[in-house]
């Protein structure tokens, strides 16, 4: 590895502007501040998504004036029997439909610890950090749990917080940099359509709106360390040169973001030439959100299923989507059952531009709308297809 | 459900509720201090190449089943035990086989390379009796070959036999004073004083040839503890004693035991039985007890113990008088000829008549009558006998211990059994049950030695001339009878004082130094035997030595070849191995190379005749390697291997190294139906019942099977049967054909056995008397992740089983008020056991169950049986001479954590060592067959407050009287012919006819010529 050759007092300075109309402080000290204050952010979204809410929480959420959770008790509900179906509703959600760990979303294997996780896991490790330390219910979750994922993020970000007070702008940059490279190549990378899941299938609002107000979060935490990274007068060449080999092998996160795709890209071409063959193949792409653009839960396809009268038992979710379709072939039903997907998926999409809109600057990135949304198109052109195919073996 | 969205947020407002958080917050928990990153030193690796991240599928995207075979020198994998880290691994598989049953399925070692230990043992692809798939047994081995109990290093004692005094010696001194005492006992003709007694030999060939060289009669086995009832009935019917079916091709499944979870081949076995039912075959499963297996058939039937050859006669009775039996066959190769001429002389020796005979013969045999005696429904009887009509020559069936082994009379069960394979034709058929032998191959050794003349009566008694085979059990009574004693005694893998009945009159004969005046246990660990030997040596477990061994799986002949992995590793990786305690953990040795050192210093100068047999064949005059012995057996007697090695660019020896196993033949079927040629026919003579007899040489064969077989007479050699006109090879019996009356057994005493037929066992349910709680104890089943004495080292499958409670009906319990877990004591006719209760409808009512597997122990807190399995114990003997009768043995206490280099032993949580029977049953010895017939009836009652769970008690002169009582029924040698036994039978480690001629009797007029290895 090349020596650091830059003389010491021209060690770099986070330097201080207004970032497309976010803010970030003058001085290490402030910046301190807002590191501090983001660790807490993150801090509050891993505590609530770690495991069911416990009372304080919701007594903070409902009495400070700074939560933006809108949190309304409803009329008729004391705050213990609230608190109960708030529990509730967590465990019917992320317990039993919509699972809170990215390589269910990230990858199409469509199961717990796979290559994905060790990645997450992998990164952690590389930044010091360990999650069975962890205290509390998050140290036994998966790395790729969402409030593990969360509960990284304020490690950091309180680390940076604790390098910038005491004036070590160089680790201070390689922790930012280390953020919004974990914000790009993991959190948002399958947020968005575990949002679309959870708004979906939420029955109270608590959880929709906590799940929007998180995303539009990171959309402005990853634009906030962009602009921090962005702001550096330093040649970025000499950083690179002293930035800790443990920390990453690589500090190109574009091109670690384009080989995941390509890794994916590859698997799905892999699947297309898998025995799977016919409907099941049309099974297996629907049950796998990289592919389908949405996650359509064991909840999703027993609604499915009762909406159109037929008869579906509770499975694994490709068996229950493989039954879904052989039931609908039986009672010639199939029509209706890519029209009923074909308002989902509609729905889904309506669902995404409304996120979206929440937070205007995501426009600007690709993490949120735009791979979701190419899919979840490609997904509707597909069902426009089937029903086509199907009333031409009609006329046949 | 759609969703109204928020209205847009300022970054700020989101940092303020952050610190919100953070106020209330922030002492609640810190996030963790930043950790240092370990540093993952590289493995270094003998080359030096790199690690690559091993593939996780495939080329073509599927996973792997096993590794491909083409990287099995180097292959990489993510060390299972580092998960969820992702750290390769470099491994070199190697090959070897299973010894923790008979099965011999094959294993793969994964040998680290950095480090030359054993990872794991996997499933072998290879294999074609396996197949790539074990039972809990196969990995286990790992657990054997790293535990911290195992003896490694030669032991001699020091002080009293027993006394559990012990010093290490060297593998000279063991081996110069074991050799002096054999040369002695040669020198001065005292040729069957030396004995060695094997319980699982795990091997072919081997060691016959070492006993022979040696020109002793001295080989002893377990045998008649085992499968001498079952070897026995099928041997009545056609000279070969075991039952090969071919279960994924048929129809109808018959078992009579739990073959699914236990029993012989027990895996290669399972995995056919479940492809032939989910092609569609049925099973039935006669067991008094619900065993795994019986609850995956379609017919359980919870026979009485001793009523299963009434139902299968029964079955038989309903395929004759609805005429669902093959006729066609029956008429071609049932010997009813000869059944007519000698039995009914005066009607016309026609078929016709036969059947007419047959229909009479058996009427008597309704399904109501056997289900008097059985318990099992008659209606189900129908059943399966339609099933089995159906069925046809797709009907397959199973017998090797269960009833056979329970039983006096036991033999008289695989007897009717294959009699039912008899009528419906299905005889070496597709779906149908083979002889061992077709499916078995056994390869000739480069110089075989010529058979013994002698003859070992203390095997080989007169008590029972057709004894199949060794009365081994007897041995402690006939010492004790001064029939006889031995100079030197060989115990290897064998664990007699434990496995045996009887076990005490076993420790009161292998204590007295006049009987036995030197015995070496060659074993891989203490077990209750070796405790009362002079020398302990050390032997290699499955991964550790060299064997060949062929076993009839299915319908096919492979051989595999079991190799010390770690020896073959480092061969391969360029180091020089002098001998296998090289490659061994500590001084553990190998028996393959134990035996041709003590036979060089048997006979040093080569003047006995001996050391001309392991002088290699490569090499005059030098002593022979593994490498030389196998080398000649691969390119020399396995057909078609040569070819194979060739095409894959290797020596014979390479390749068996490499694949560890090889399939000879496939789909043997009707071996028997195979015309004779012209050529062999040439000058041949046909006597009065059709056998056909040459005189000319033998065909070449490098196929040692034993195999029954006619003496060679004044007329030549036996080598087929004349059927209706046409020569067929024929059955290797005396008549050529399937024996349905037994000439043999009308002539060697027993004229009322000469047909299949019944009779009430010792322990029927008739001589029971319930009011006095007298019940039959079934004591022979296996516990599916245990193998008798062997796997008391094994740690998981310790943990998996650690219990063997009594079984016993809830209608039983209930009457004796009696339920789960409470004490009882079960009284045998020599004494008594405690065992605890389990109460299930899993065991017939008047049947009480107990499996042999625990109960392991030892006499001191730190040596004996390995720790993870035994209970301390205290054995007392007779009282205040400690020279009585009486024995007593206590438990102090069962399995508990111990300190070891195994950080596992300090977590043993299981704490039942079980209880030991087998002490508490005399020695039942089969008159006909020579089994141990091994049901007893016990007498139940509560334990009484002075008893703990797993005492014993004996009165040995009670156990010698028993033996007594049962000897005197069995009817000794008086054959005319004036031979100790049927030459044509099989005899392990057959001598030469001459030693055949009974002390006192008249030699034939013409002695039969030796039976010459061609």
């Amino acid at each position: 590895m090349r020596k650091p050759d830059y003389p010491e007092n021209t060690e770099p300075a986070l330097i201080s502007s207004e970032v497309k109309g976010q803010i970030s402080g003058s001085t290490p000290v402030e910046q301190s501040g807002e590191a501090e204050a983001r660790s807490g952010v993150y801090r509050l979204y891993s505590h609530l998504f770690a495991c069911e809410m416990e009372l304080e929480e919701l007594a903070f959420l409902r009495q400070s004036p700074e939560t933006l959770v809108r949190v309304t008790r409803p009329a008729e509900k004391d705050q213990e029997s609230w608190l109960k179906d708030l529990r509730v509703e967590y465990a019917r959600l992320f317990l039993l439909n919509v699972y809170p760990f990215e390589s269910i979303y990230a990858s199409s294997e469509l199961m717990l610890n796979t290559e994905e996780t060790e990645q997450v896991r992998e990164f952690y490790l590389a930044n010091g950090f360990k999650l069975l330390q962890a205290k509390g219910p998050v140290g036994r979750l998966l790395p790729d749990h969402l409030a593990a994922e969360l509960y990284f993020m304020e490690f950091v970000a309180k680390r940076q917080a604790q390098a910038l007070s005491e004036g070590n702008l160089k680790e201070a940059f390689f922790l930012v940099n280390s953020q919004s490279d974990f914000l790009r190549e993991h959190l948002l990378s399958w947020l968005p359509v575990f949002a679309l899941a959870v708004i979906s299938n939420s029955r109270e609002d608590f959880y929709r709106e906590l799940i929007g107000e998180i995303l539009a979060f990171l959309e402005a935490d990853l634009q906030y360390l962009t602009g921090l990274l962005a702001n550096i007068s330093l040649n970025q060449e000499l950083f690179i040169s002293e930035y800790p080999s443990h920390f990453r092998k690589t500090l190109a996160p574009q091109n670690l973001a384009l080989a995941k795709e390509a890794k994916l890209a590859k698997e799905l071409v892999d699947q297309e030439d898998s025995s799977e063959l016919g409907f099941k193949r049309l099974v297996r792409r629907l049950v796998t959100p990289v592919e389908s653009g949405f996650y359509l839960t064991k909840e999703d396809m027993y609604n499915l299923g009762r909406t159109m009268r037929l008869p579906l038992g509770v499975g694994d979710r490709f068996q229950m989507l493989q039954s879904l379709f052989e039931a609908a072939a039986q009672f010639e039903l199939l029509p209706a059952l890519f029209q009923e997907l074909t308002k989902f998926t509609e729905d889904t999409i309506s669902n995404l531009k409304k996120l979206e809109e929440e937070n205007s600057s995501s426009r600007n990135t690709k993490y949120l709308g735009g791979v979701w949304e190419t899919r979840l198109k490609t997904t509707l052109k597909l069902f426009e297809e089937m029903k086509q195919a199907l009333v031409d073996l009609v006329r046949l | 459900m759609t969703f109204e969205a928020n209205k847009a947020k300022n970054f700020k407002d989101f940092l303020k509720q952050g610190r919100a958080f953070l106020a209330l917050n922030s002492t609640v928990e810190a996030p963790p201090t930043p950790v240092t990153r370990p540093q993952i030193a590289p493995a270094v690796a003998p080359d030096e190449r790199p690690l690559q991240q091993p593939p996780t599928r495939m080329p073509n995207g599927e996973l792997a089943h096993y590794p491909p075979s083409d990287q099995w020198d180097d292959f990489l994998e993510y060390d299972a035990k580092l998960w969820p880290k992702k750290v390769p691994r470099r491994y070199m598989l190697v090959p070897t086989t299973c010894f923790n049953c008979e099965s011999a399925c094959g294993l793969l070692a994964y040998i680290d390379k950095d480090t030359l230990k054993v990872r794991k043992f996997e499933g072998n692809p290879a294999h074609p009796g396996s197949r790539g798939r074990n039972c809990a047994k196969g990995p286990a081995t790992l657990n054997q070959v790293y535990d911290p109990e195992r003896i490694l290093y030669p032991m001699k004692r020091v002080g009293q036999r027993g006394s559990g005094q012990w010093e290490r010696v060297s593998w000279d001194v063991a081996l110069e004073d074991i050799a002096g005492r054999i040369r002695k006992a040669l020198v001065e003709d005292r040729k069957t004083e030396v004995m060695y007694h094997v319980g699982r030999p795990g091997e072919d060939g081997y060691m016959e040839r070492v006993l022979q060289s040696w020109g002793i009669d001295g080989h002893n086995s377990h045998t008649n503890i085992c499968s001498a009832g079952g070897r026995f009935g099928y041997a009545a019917w056609m000279g070969m004693d075991r039952p090969s079916p071919d279960y994924g091709n048929s129809r109808f499944i018959l078992l009579i035991s739990a073959h699914l979870e236990s029993g012989h081949y027990f895996n290669p076995h399972a995995q056919r039985i479940m492809e032939g039912k989910m092609a569609g075959a049925k099973i039935a499963v006669m067991d008094p007890r619900l065993s795994n297996t019986a609850s995956m058939a379609d017919y359980w039937m919870p026979t009485r113990p001793g009523s299963e050859a009434a139902v299968l006669l029964a079955i038989g009775n309903i395929l004759i008088q609805e005429g669902r039996f093959n006729q066609e066959y029956l008429r071609k190769w049932v010997n009813w000829e000869q059944f007519m001429q000698e039995e009914q002389p005066d009607l016309p020796p026609t078929f016709e008549e036969f059947v007419k005979l047959l229909k009479k013969l058996y009427a008597a045999y309704t399904p109501q009558f056997a289900e008097a005696e059985s318990g099992v429904a008659a209606d189900m009887i129908c059943q399966v006998a339609r099933e089995i009509g159906r069925a046809g020559s797709a009907f397959s069936s199973h017998n090797w211990r269960a009833a056979a082994a329970g039983n006096l009379g036991g033999w008289l069960v695989p007897r009717a059994l294959f009699f039912l394979n008899v009528l419906t034709g299905s005889i070496g058929t597709e779906g149908g049950t083979s002889a061992n032998v077709w499916n078995k191959f056994v390869p000739k050794p480069f110089m075989e030695p010529p058979k013994q003349k002698v003859w070992n009566n203390l095997s080989w008694p007169q008590e029972y001339p057709l004894a199949h085979h060794e009365m081994s059990f007897l041995l402690p009574h006939f010492l004790k009878e001064g029939r006889g004693k031995l100079a030197m005694y060989f115990t290897r893998v064998y664990n007699p004082v434990w496995t045996n009945p009887d076990g005490f009159t076993w420790i009161e004969a292998l204590k007295n130094e006049q009987w036995v005046e030197c015995h070496a246990a060659l074993t891989p660990t203490w077990n209750e035997t070796s405790w009362l030997a002079d020398y302990v040596l050390p032997m290699g477990h499955g991964s550790e030595r060299h064997d060949t061994h062929s076993y009839e799986t299915h319908s096919a002949q492979w051989i595999a070849f079991r190799q010390p992995v770690l020896r073959v590793a480092m061969e391969k990786l360029g180091r020089k191995v002098e001998d296998t305690r090289e490659a061994n953990p500590g001084e553990v040795w190998e028996e393959d190379e134990f035996w041709i050192e003590l036979s060089w210093r048997i006979d040093p100068d080569g003047s006995l005749g001996v050391r001309k047999f392991f002088e290699s064949p490569y090499r005059p005059g030098q002593k022979i390697s593994m490498d030389e012995y196998y080398r000649y057996i691969f390119e020399n007697s396995i057909p078609g291997l040569p070819d194979a090695a060739q095409g894959e660019g290797l020596t014979p020896l390479e390749y068996m190294r490499k694949y560890g196993a090889f399939e000879i033949k496939q789909g043997i079927r009707v071996p028997y139906e195979k015309q004779l040629t012209a050529e062999e026919l040439e000058g041949s003579y046909v006597d009065e019942i059709g056998v056909i007899w040459s005189k000319k040489p033998r065909p070449h064969s490098t196929d040692i099977t034993p195999k029954p077989a006619q003496p060679v007479g004044l007329n030549g050699s036996a080598i087929g049967v004349m059927v209706e006109g046409v020569a067929y090879a024929g059955f290797p019996t005396p008549s050529g054909r399937l024996e349905f009356f037994s000439k043999t057994l009308k002539e060697w005493g027993w004229p009322e056995y000469s047909l299949p037929t019944f009779e009430r066992s010792h322990v029927d349910w008739h001589s029971m008397d319930k009011a006095a709680n007298e019940f039959t104890l079934i004591p022979t089943f296996r516990l599916p992740t245990l193998i008798h004495t062997r796997s008391g080292n094994a740690k998981w499958l310790n943990e998996i089983s650690h219990s063997n409670p009594v079984w016993i009906n809830p209608a039983d319990s209930e009457r004796m008020k009696l339920t789960t877990g409470d004490l009882v004591r079960v009284n045998t006719e020599i004494g008594y056991f405690v065992g605890k209760l389990w109460v299930t409808n899993g065991i017939a009512p008047g049947v009480v169950a107990c499996s042999h597997h625990m109960g392991r122990w030892r006499l001191t807190e730190q040596n004996g049986t390995d720790r993870w399995v035994s209970g301390l114990v205290d054995i007392q003997q007779g009282g205040e001479s400690k020279e009585g009768s009486q024995w007593k043995l206590t438990q102090l206490k069962g399995v508990e954590p111990f300190k070891s280099e195994d950080p596992d032993s300090a977590r043993i949580w299981w704490t039942d060592a079980g209880v030991h029977q087998n002490l508490t049953f005399p020695v039942h010895p089969d008159p006909v067959s020579g089994a141990h017939c091994w049901h007893q009836k016990v007498v139940l009652e509560k334990a009484r407050p002075s008893d703990h769970h797993g005492d014993v008690y004996v009165d040995t002169v009670k156990s010698h009287q028993v033996y007594k009582n049962w000897l005197a029924l069995a009817r000794p040698a008086q054959h005319p012919s004036g031979l100790r036994r049927p030459l044509w039978m099989l005899r392990p480690y057959k001598p030469d006819p001459s030693a055949y001629i009974r002390p006192g009797g008249t030699a034939p007029a013409k002695l039969p010529q030796p039976d010459k290895p061609s």
